[in-house]
């Protein structure tokens, strides 16, 4: 088979600013890619949340759907987009950002292959993920609903039960039905893809602790999660991007300098300062080519001054 | 009996039928058995977390596991699992 007709690109977000700049990447790298060999592409957002502040003039050319019964949240929005008529589906995470859609192009012959059911573009832990994941929707379509949800196996063994993650049990299903799904892996992925984790989950979690415990409570929480503390600092970037192209403020509602700088100053342990410098690092890599792309250049050493972060 | 409260976030933790949630922030937790007042409980692909039962009273769901490994989305509400 062929891929000859259309992909529908289907992106959940929970922010209309991330939406924006995650869409000025996607369209321009993939139309570049795909519509020039004549794949025709169907943008469709998933306002999570039902944010009101996602506009079609923000994401012109952008289906904008909204939270509604059997796609409540992102993940019942997975399986409620493979409902959706199409031959090939492809769903792109909010913080994956595409730098080169010639390269995404150069995979769709691989379709050809009656037994290939998706190509996964960025993997998580080696394996394949949601994250960037073009799919033959047919195949996903033959699997028990629902397919993407992620959930719990052996939950009575909690905290030692197996977390299956979006798409995990749909890619075992698959396996055992013969079918594949094509793995590039994350050195050649991080060529083409810039890949921020977590970037929304961490201004979630602010919005629900601020609101119920206050910002003492998120400061503590932020010691307590490094990790949210490497995704905080990846929205202080993608903000000095966004406010470079846009020219307005980013992530009004994120995570404060001062919070974020309070929590890189109570780190005490190295073997963490290290990571945690390691992640920035790549981070301001990510965001220095993805300011390449648009032909302009960031200087982020007020950021790093301001934060106080230790080269 | 145990009151969790706000200003209070609680991670990777497990309590029984003898607790009460009054505010508190839950992340990544097990909840089997007690009388949830109000508050978070946050998981699903961001933390995990599973509510085994007891009494949801209100606060807000994120997103997470009933007993059986199921996804729950936000804004589902425990008390009729």
């Amino acid at each position: 088979m062929r891929l000859n007709n259309s992909i529908t690109i289907a992106s959940p977000h929970r922010y209309a600013d991330l939406a924006r700049l995650w869409y000025r990447f996607a369209r321009r790298e993939l139309g570049a890619g795909l519509a020039r060999r004549g794949i025709q592409l169907d943008f469709l957002v998933f306002c999570d949340a039902g944010g009101t502040s996602f506009t079609s003039s923000a994401l012109p050319g952008v289906r904008l759907l909204r939270p509604q019964p059997g796609m409540r949240d992102f993940i019942e929005f997975y399986d409620a987009a493979l409902s959706l008529p199409c031959e090939f589906l492809f769903f792109a995470d909010a913080d994956a950002f595409f730098l080169n859609g010639e390269w995404i192009a150069s995979y769709p012959n691989v379709f050809q292959d009656p037994d290939v059911a998706a190509v996964s573009f960025v993997p998580r832990k080696s394996r394949p993920a949601i994250f960037a994941l073009l799919c033959r929707a047919d195949a996903f379509r033959e699997l028990p609903r629902p397919v993407f949800a992620c959930r719990y196996e052996f939950p009575q063994s909690w905290p030692n039960g197996t977390n299956l993650q979006p798409g995990d049990l749909a890619f075992k299903e698959l396996n055992q039905r013969g079918k594949r799904v094509i793995n590039v892996d994350c050195e050649k992925s991080s060529k083409f893809i810039a890949m921020f984790r977590s970037t929304t989950g961490v201004r979630v979690t602010r919005e629900h602790i601020i609101r119920e415990s206050g910002s003492d409570a998120f400061c503590k929480f932020l010691q307590e999660a490094p990790d949210y503390v490497a995704a905080a600092y990846d929205n202080m970037l993608l903000g000095a991007l966004y406010e470079r192209l846009f020219g307005e403020p980013f992530a009004t509602d994120g995570v404060t300098s001062s919070e974020l700088k309070h929590a890189i100053t109570v780190l005490r342990d190295r073997r963490q300062l290290a990571s945690l410098r390691e992640k920035f690092r790549a981070s301001e890599n990510a965001i220095h080519r993805m300011a390449a792309r648009e032909g302009v250049e960031l200087d982020l050493a007020t950021i790093i001054d301001e934060l106080g972060v230790q080269r | 009996m145990q009151v969790l409260s706000s200003p209070h976030n609680y991670m990777n933790m497990t309590f029984g039928a003898d607790v009460e949630n009054r505010g508190g922030v839950l992340l990544n937790c097990e909840w089997d058995g007690g009388r949830f007042v109000s508050g978070v409980f946050m998981g699903g692909i961001f933390l995990g977390g599973i509510f085994w039962g007891g009494f949801w009273r209100g606060g807000m769901w994120e997103g997470g596991f009933d007993r059986d490994g199921i996804y729950h989305p936000r804004g589902d509400d425990p008390s009729c699992w």
